[in-house]
């Protein structure tokens, strides 16, 4: 569950929420989309995560939990506010309570898209865990978050939207 | 030259392997049956069959025919609730071959019921949290009623009234008398609704208030009961509005009375007709000013705008606007809007480009706005057809950008400050660009939105790319370039393009962004720029203000460039494959010249690569039997079979005599021979683009058609003749084909780092735009935005 301490976020029940958020009214011709690249290491155990997302959205988004305008260009301690945003939307847990702490590895923003670079703390040995990307939710009833994991040789696209958020995978060793 | 192949053989000269060595199967195979998909297999069995309407070649046909509705409309604002009241006669022309005995009409607005079907239908997100301003909008929705009040519906000609029928976003008008071919029915409607805010409940159209100064802006669209389209493909297309998939319409003709506060400025489709009227002398004069301005000159100038917010109107003004030729009518209004405008010729005709904003839009839309709408007009008229509307405009509201005939609404602005960053000023450019080029697609190639977004937002997409490059050099497009749709181009929950725009998934990179990149690897790679403009031209100019279908569009891009193109339609538009082609192998092979002493060499040397095994390794210092007695040794002991013999010698120098000058010349050659094996991983057919790196530095780029693939679309084997040897190959070296994966397209082989890891490598090296940037900062003191 994500939990944000900010004055402008309200928490309540899903009785209130019933069909009103996802509404279709939004303008047409922005779309809201995001893709992270996920891949296992076995050797050290953790997630190693690029995060492409759409510089406007996150600047946006930088926005309004700082409560401020927030010029990424300009911004002194990017690296810092980057990743406290990040650290509260995107999680990998194992089922068993394992990892999930976020190390900020950096980021490369420019005009047309950032990425955003971090590793997820997780386990040597294979396991079961599920992945969560909820950026840009609070912005955007339309956002669609692609996730690509790999892990060994395999490789598996999941699509995080407002609807459908918390994805179970398995990590494994190469064959 | 005949070769005489039995003896000019060529052997390979070694194995060199990249992933495994695949042999070459030619078929896959399944109970001894060829099972492969037939990427190839034409599509018409999938397109509708051509006939007097549409022809086999993609054309409008002899029997072609679309209805005419002609609107003659007075609208009054209030301006102090916030609600719009309209009158409107509706003139229908049947052109169709077919007797109607009811019409529908769109009631948009009804989206805006508390139960309409949108809310209904829309599901839940589950989440637990959201903003106060999200739940201020889902509070205001349940409540508010922004649903269409129908006040009187009349058949003109008697003022009886119709009997009709409201079915959620539709409404059907029963005909007193059924309405033949060629024939015309003219009919009355009244209505009125209240406008939603745009801010809350967010849409194509609504109000924006500023508490600051009190004001609103206004921008009105599908505010009008209007026709539904009835063509020779769907009928009555009267799926329901549900907030995604836009609109289809008919052409016709407007004149609108537009009634505000007097103190607003009005910004319509169409053309005013009463400046005299609602313009001040000054403003008349500007307006004159700008049919010879080189830039935009302000109509109403920001001092002027500022005054404004503080007047009180005097009664009310109509404003006059007739519009031809258009399928849709939207206007804005406003005492806040600056007004800027400069004349600019398209071909031979003039167009008053024009934007409208408030203070709080400077200074980049004075700067930006009206120059970006010149700029599309240019370019999109040069890839299609002249723009044929007499004004283009571009409004600054609450909307974040939407098109509409001759005016569109977009939304960026900088910060309160006046500063903004150079994504709002790329923003702002790229959303003016993509909604005046809707003018092309579909206000006047007038397509079906609510079946096939592709056909308006892909197309119009594609050309926005070919605009932004043309704005400066290395404009920040977001779409267009094949390297930018890879992400989503492997992914696993796709639908194809040719999918209806309510179930689409990933709606945004299936609608824009995939058939976008898809015309520009068309252009680029498949038919080459000129055959693709000549085709997609052509298009444009077959189905300008005419009604095309998805066949109308594959059957033209064929039918003009000449090319088969169904392979290209079946694999972007029709399925969800995409293109991963992987080097699968590299084999060098050389003429077998038969001269014992060249090809006994070779041999030889093949033979000193060949691994010494460990057991032979270690056994080698063991005494052996033999050389304690000598005398056991015989002919065999020292027999190489790779020694050149006599009879060798004799055979050749047979063999040499026996061969034509011509032959002789072949077998001397120093022709290199590779077998390329490359596999089709990723599904999707392409053409094979290898850079060729030789070892004497140089380097040359071979490209291979995507018809290689028509007999094996799984694996195929490319022989290639060479005059000197390869060192290294790129498959898709300068990245055309939005190939997904690059980590396979290397010979020799490279290890796939993932991009993690590459940023993770280079992070400590200097980063030259973040010096550059901390050396401005300290430059200006760490202060100021971008100007």
């Amino acid at each position: 569950m994500i939990s944000l301490s900010r004055t402008d976020w309200l928490g309540i029940t899903l009785i209130c929420v019933l069909s009103f958020l996802s509404s279709p009214l939004a303008a047409s011709h922005p779309y809201h989309v995001s893709f992270a690249e996920v891949e296992w290491n076995p050797k050290t155990g953790n997630f190693e995560v690029g995060l492409c997302v759409w510089p406007a959205d996150l600047e946006k988004a930088i926005s309004k939990m700082e409560n401020r305008s927030v010029d990424l260009d300009k911004e002194a301690e990017l690296s810092a506010i980057c990743k406290a945003y990040v650290a509260n939307r995107f999680r990998i847990v194992s089922d068993k309570g394992r990892g999930g702490e976020l190390r900020w590895v950096g980021e490369q923003v420019d005009l047309k898209q950032a990425w955003l670079y971090f590793e997820i703390t997780g386990d040597q040995n294979p396991g079961n865990w599920k992945i969560d990307n909820r950026v840009f939710f609070e912005l955007n009833s339309d956002q669609l978050n692609q996730i690509q994991v790999k892990t060994g040789s395999s490789r598996t696209t999941f699509a995080s939207t407002i609807e459908t958020k918390r994805f179970p995978f398995e990590t494994k060793l190469s064959e | 030259m005949l070769l005489q192949l039995q003896l000019l053989r060529l052997h390979l000269f070694g194995w060199v392997l990249v992933f495994s060595l695949t042999p070459l199967v030619l078929h896959a195979q399944s109970g001894g049956k060829f099972d492969q998909a037939d990427k190839f297999r034409q599509l018409e069995e999938l397109l509708p069959t051509p006939n007097g309407f549409r022809t086999g070649s993609g054309a409008p046909g002899p029997q072609y025919w679309q209805q005419q509705v002609n609107y003659d409309i007075d609208v009054r604002l209030d301006d102090e609730n916030q609600k719009l009241f309209g009158k409107e006669v509706i003139t229908y022309r049947n052109n169709s071959r077919d007797t109607l005995r009811y019409l529908w009409l769109q009631l948009d607005a009804n989206i805006r019921r508390p139960n309409s079907e949108a809310q209904l239908a829309a599901t839940s997100s589950g989440i637990d949290r959201m903003s106060f301003k999200q739940l201020q909008g889902m509070m205001v929705r349940r409540v508010f009623d922004g649903g269409i009040d129908i006040t009187r519906c009349v058949d003109a000609s008697t003022n009886q009234p119709l009997e009709y029928t409201i079915v959620k976003t539709m409404m059907r008008v029963d005909l007193p008398n059924p309405l033949p071919p060629g024939g015309t029915f003219e009919f009355g409607v009244d209505w009125n609704y209240r406008i939603n805010n745009a801010r809350l409940i967010r849409g194509r159209s609504g109000f924006e208030y500023f508490p600051e100064d009190g004001n609103y802006i206004y921008e009105m669209a599908q505010w009008f009961p209007r026709l539904c389209a009835y063509t020779d493909v769907t009928g009555w297309q009267h799926k329901q509005f549900l907030g995604r998939g836009e609109f289809t319409l008919e052409m016709g003709d407007y004149v609108v009375r537009i009634t505000v506060p007097s103190d607003h400025v009005v910004a319509s489709t169409g053309v005013l007709m009463n400046p005299d009227q609602v313009l001040t002398v000054q403003q008349r004069q500007r307006l004159e000013q700008a049919k010879n301005a080189k830039e935009p000159v302000f109509i109403v100038t920001p001092g002027e705008a500022l005054a404004n917010e503080t007047s009180t109107p005097n009664g009310e003004r109509t404003w006059v606007f007739k519009a031809d030729q258009v399928r849709d009518f939207a206007f804005a209004s406003s005492r806040k809007f600056i007004w800027d405008a400069v004349q600019h010729n398209v071909g031979q005709k003039p167009v008053m480009a024009m934007s409208f904003y408030p203070k709080e839009g400077e200074p980049l839309w004075s700067r930006y706005s009206t120059h970006a709408i010149v700029h599309t007009l240019n370019v999109y008229s040069r890839y299609t057809f002249d723009y044929p509307y007499p004004v283009a405009i571009s409004v600054n509201g609450p909307v974040g950008g939407m098109e509409y005939p001759m005016i569109c609404f977009n939304g960026p602005r900088p910060e309160k400050d006046g500063t903004y960053s150079a994504r709002t000023k790329y923003g702002l450019i790229s959303v003016i660009i993509h909604e005046v080029g809707h003018n092309y697609f579909p206000m006047i190639v007038n397509t079906d939105e609510r079946q096939w977004t592709w056909m308006d937002e892909g197309l119009n997409t594609f050309l926005q790319f070919l605009s932004e490059q043309e704005w400066e050099e290395g404009y920040p497009s977001r779409r267009g370039e094949p390297a930018d749709i890879v992400g989503f181009m492997g992914s696993t929950n796709q639908v194809p393009i040719m999918t209806n725009s309510e179930s689409l998934l990933q709606f945004g990179a299936n609608a824009y962004a995939k058939p976008a990149t898809a015309l520009n690897i068309l252009r680029e790679t498949i038919l080459g720029r000129e055959l693709f403009d000549f085709a997609f031209k052509e298009y444009a100019r077959r189905w300008k203000f005419k009604r095309p279908m998805p066949a109308d569009f594959f059957r033209t891009m064929e039918d003009a460039s000449g090319v088969d193109l169904d392979w290209f339609w079946r694999g972007w538009f029709y399925s969800t494959d995409h293109v991963d082609l992987a080097i699968a192998g590299v084999r060098r092979l050389n003429i077998d010249t038969a001269d014992p002493n060249v090809e006994k060499t070779l041999r030889r040397t093949e033979r000193g690569r060949q691994p010494e095994t460990l057991s032979s390794d270690r056994n080698k210092p063991l005494a052996k039997y033999v050389d304690a007695f000598p005398g056991l040794k015989d002919f065999y002991n020292e027999y190489d079979p790779l020694d050149v013999t006599a009879k060798d010698r004799e055979v050749y120098e047979k063999f040499v005599e026996s061969l034509s000058n011509e032959e002789r010349a072949l077998l001397q050659s120093k022709q290199h021979f590779y077998l390329i094996d490359i596999k089709n991983v990723g599904g999707l057919v392409m053409p094979i683009i290898l850079q060729l790196f030789y070892e004497d530095g140089s380097s040359e780029v071979l490209t291979y058609p995507a018809e290689i693939w028509n007999k094996n679309n799984e694996l195929i084997t490319k022989l290639i003749i060479l005059e000197k040897p390869i060192a290294s190959i790129i498959l898709d070296p300068r990245l055309e084909t939005a190939d997904v994966d690059l980590g396979n397209n290397f010979y020799p082989p490279k290890i796939e780092k993932s991009r993690f890891q590459l940023f993770k490598d280079s992070r400590d090296k200097p980063n030259p735009m973040r010096e550059q940037r901390a050396a401005d900062s300290e430059a200006s003191g760490g202060e100021g935005g971008e100007q």
